[in-house]
């Protein structure tokens, strides 16, 4: 399965000065910078790509932006196998290939309750947008301070 | 609670001198932290600490001046789970007991984390409001 790696290109080499180093040794051609296609920044790319989208077959995903009410079924295996209902705003969303993450914040039983979930986390069962709320913002925290009496 | 950017709150332990909202009916309103019992830095959600009531109801188990045992069942600082995800509440809370871990009151307000039950405090997330 080829994965977007070619050996074919060209390589950027130092130019090496002969004439000043010692004749006996002979090094060859130094090379500045790695091909891109091979450096482990570009390998661990596509390794992620590879998996967010192997999750995205199998369960839908909803695009959550900051501002989105959103309801969610979790099932947390810590103990209890119940599906537990959850419903709030999203203030934060952290892009990080497999590992993004978007935290989610709710009033519970009237305290408030902040949490950070992985986007593709398998204990996620369903995911819904109740609403879409305008901010002009990426991240919310402001709304820490304002608890109105509605979900906002 | 304190900032140190206006974007991210840096919210720490609870330690030596940290003020706490008792969420059960034991007559107790406050209590401060005296001691953690576990960590050095402090304790985090799930943790038995002593403190010393501050501010209690008038007819209560507990008076003014009391050193009682405590365990925090919300915190402000995030508490990681196995599963990746985070959980932190808005404020401290305690909830009184004595220092076997028996609870003191007979009900309990508001949330709780279920962290306690590997702590073994199976008593308060019994009485709890809803479990987070």
């Amino acid at each position: 399965m080829t994965r977007g790696l070619s050996t074919v290109g060209t390589a950027e080499v130092a130019e090496d000065e002969d004439d000043s180093s010692s004749p006996a040794v002979e090094h060859p051609p130094r090379i500045k910078f790695k091909r891109p296609d091979k450096t482990a920044r570009h390998i661990m790319n596509i390794l992620n790509k590879e998996a967010v989208e192997k999750v995205r077959t199998e369960r839908e995903i909803p695009d959550v932006q900051p501002g989105c009410i959103i309801q969610m079924r979790l099932q947390v295996p810590e103990n209890k196998r119940r599906e537990s209902t959850l419903k709030g705003i999203v203030i934060a969303r952290r892009n990080a290939g497999i590992n993004t993450t978007f935290r989610l914040r709710r009033l519970v039983a009237g305290v408030g309750v902040e949490s950070v979930f992985p986007l593709y986390s398998p204990n996620i069962k369903e995911m819904k947008i109740l609403d879409r709320k305008k901010v002009r913002r990426a991240k919310l925290y402001y709304l820490r301070d304002r608890m109105n009496a509605l979900k906002k | 609670i304190l900032w140190v950017s206006l974007h991210e709150q840096i919210r720490t332990f609870i330690q030596m001198r940290t003020n706490l909202k008792v969420v059960d009916n034991s007559g107790a309103k406050r209590v401060m932290c005296i001691q953690s019992l576990r960590g050095k830095k402090g304790a985090r959600l799930g943790d038995m600490i002593i403190g010393s009531v501050k501010e209690a109801q008038p007819r209560g188990k507990v008076k003014k001046g009391d050193v009682v045992y405590g365990v925090v069942v919300r915190a402000a600082m995030k508490k990681g789970r196995s599963d990746g995800s985070e959980v932190q509440f808005d404020d401290n809370a305690i909830v009184i007991v004595n220092n076997k871990g028996e609870l003191i009151g007979t009900r309990v307000f508001g949330p709780v984390p279920h962290e306690l039950r590997k702590k073994k405090h199976l008593k308060i997330l019994a009485l709890a409001e809803h479990i987070v």
